[in-house]
C-alpha cells in the first residue's frame, strides 16, 4: 500500500509540475515572422527593416542560424498620369543567433548578419527611367526571445546597422558607409514570432 | 490483475490529450488581413483539423481628402497542421474582397500559430503570401494593378483573437 501511495504521489507530482520550457533549442527548427534590423536606402533617416518569413535552426545550445525571406512584386498604375510601372524586389537576411543568456522563459541572443535587397523599378511608359538598386547592410543587435509556451516564442530586437553605400543609393558615392546605432528596431517595430517544431 | 492504483498512475503519467480539439466549436473575434484591413470573423471548426471562416469589415473615412466607404468581406479555411498543448500551427487560406470606394480581390495563404490563453480565448498572428488585384477604383495604399507580397504579415500587423463558445 505504501508503494502504491508513493507511485501515485510521484505520478501526480509529474502531472502538476510546471513545464520546464528548457531553452536549450539544440537541433530544433522554427518558422515564423521576423525582420532584419534593416538597410539604409536614402529615403528615410533610419534604416528600413526587412520583414519576412523566418526560418531558424538552432545547431547548438548557443548558436542558431536564421534566414529571412521577402519578395514584393507589383505591376500597377501610379501618379497623376496614371502611368503603369513594374516593381520587383527580393530581400534576404542571413543571420547567426548567439545565445548569451538563457533563463527559464527567455533567451537573450545577439543576432549578427547580413541583409541584401535587390530592387528593380521599371516605368512602362518611359523605359529610360528604370531604376536598379541593390542594398547591402550588416547588423549586430540584441534580441530577447520570450517563450509563451514550449513551442511558441515572441521577440523584439534593437541594434546597430552598417549599410554599404553605392551610386545606386540615391546619389551616394561608392565606398561610403551609413551607420545607425540603436535607431534600428524598437519594442514593436521589429517584433516577431517563432513556432518551434 | 493490475492494481487500480497502478492504472491510475499510468493514466496520470500518460502524455496529456491534445487539449484544443475545437471540433464543432464556433469562435468570433478579430482577424486582420496580412496587408491591412482589420475585420471581424466567425470561425467554425467543422472537423478536428479543419475550420471555415468568414470575415467582414467596414472602413469609413471622412475629411479634407473626401469621404469614402469601403466594405471588406472574405471567406476561407483554416487547416491545423500541428497541435500542441497550448498552440496550434495552422495554414490559413483566405479570399477577400473590397467593394464601395475601392475594388480589390485578395488571396492570402499563410501560416499562423494560434495560442490559447485559456480554453476559450486564443491569440494569433500570420505570415505568408498575399496576392492582391486592385481594380479601377484603387484601394487604400494601392493603385490599380497586381501585387504579390511574400513575407507579408507579422506579429502585430496581422494579429487577431478568437473567443470560442
Amino acid at each position: 500500500m505504501e508503494r502504491a501511495l508513493i507511485a501515485t504521489s510521484l505520478a501526480l507530482a509529474l502531472c502538476v509540475a510546471p513545464a520546464a520550457y528548457g531553452k536549450d533549442l539544440s537541433g530544433r527548427f522554427g518558422i515564423g515572422a521576423d525582420s532584419s534590423l534593416g538597410f539604409f536606402n536614402g529615403n528615410t533617416a533610419e534604416p528600413t527593416d526587412l520583414p519576412g518569413l523566418s526560418l531558424v535552426y538552432h545547431a547548438t545550445k548557443i548558436f542558431g542560424v536564421q534566414l529571412i525571406l521577402n519578395t514584393d512584386l507589383a505591376q500597377a498604375r501610379f501618379g497623376p498620369g496614371n502611368d503603369r510601372f513594374t516593381n520587383v524586389q527580393f530581400g534576404v537576411g542571413v543571420r547567426g543567433l548567439i545565445n548569451v543568456a538563457l533563463t527559464d522563459d527567455v533567451n537573450l541572443s545577439i543576432p549578427i548578419g547580413v541583409t541584401a535587397v535587390h530592387n528593380r523599378f521599371t516605368d512602362n511608359v518611359d523605359f529610360t527611367d528604370d531604376v536598379l538598386q541593390t542594398f547591402v547592410a550588416t547588423e549586430v543587435g540584441l534580441r530577447p526571445e520570450w517563450f509563451l509556451v514550449e513551442n511558441l516564442s515572441i521577440h523584439t530586437q534593437v541594434g546597430i546597422v552598417f549599410s554599404v553605400l553605392n551610386e545606386d543609393d540615391s546619389g551616394f558615392s561608392d565606398g561610403g558607409v551609413h551607420v545607425n546605432v540603436f535607431g534600428a528596431g524598437d519594442l514593436l517595430g521589429n517584433a516577431g514570432f517563432t513556432f518551434y517544431f | 490483475m493490475i492494481p487500480r492504483i497502478a492504472l491510475l498512475s499510468l493514466v496520470l503519467g500518460a502524455t496529456p490529450a491534445l487539449a484544443f480539439d475545437s471540433t464543432g466549436r464556433v469562435g468570433v473575434g478579430a482577424d486582420a488581413a496580412f496587408t491591412g484591413g482589420p475585420a471581424a470573423h466567425v470561425t467554425w471548426w467543422a472537423a478536428e483539423q479543419f475550420a471555415v471562416q468568414a470575415t467582414a469589415g467596414l472602413l469609413l473615412t471622412g475629411g479634407a481628402a473626401g469621404d469614402s466607404t469601403i466594405l471588406l468581406f472574405g471567406a476561407g479555411g483554416v487547416f491545423k497542421v500541428v497541435d500542441t498543448e497550448r498552440v496550434n500551427l495552422e495554414v490559413q487560406v483566405t479570399t477577400s474582397f473590397a467593394v464601395g470606394d475601392a475594388s480589390l480581390v485578395r488571396l492570402e495563404p499563410g501560416l499562423r500559430p494560434e495560442y490559447f490563453v485559456t480554453d476559450d480565448l486564443s491569440l494569433h498572428a500570420t505570415i505568408g503570401l498575399a496576392v492582391t488585384v486592385v481594380g479601377d477604383n484603387g484601394a487604400p495604399g494601392f493603385g490599380e494593378g497586381t501585387y504579390v507580397q511574400f513575407g507579408a504579415g507579422g506579429l502585430l500587423s496581422s494579429a487577431g483573437f478568437t473567443f470560442y463558445f
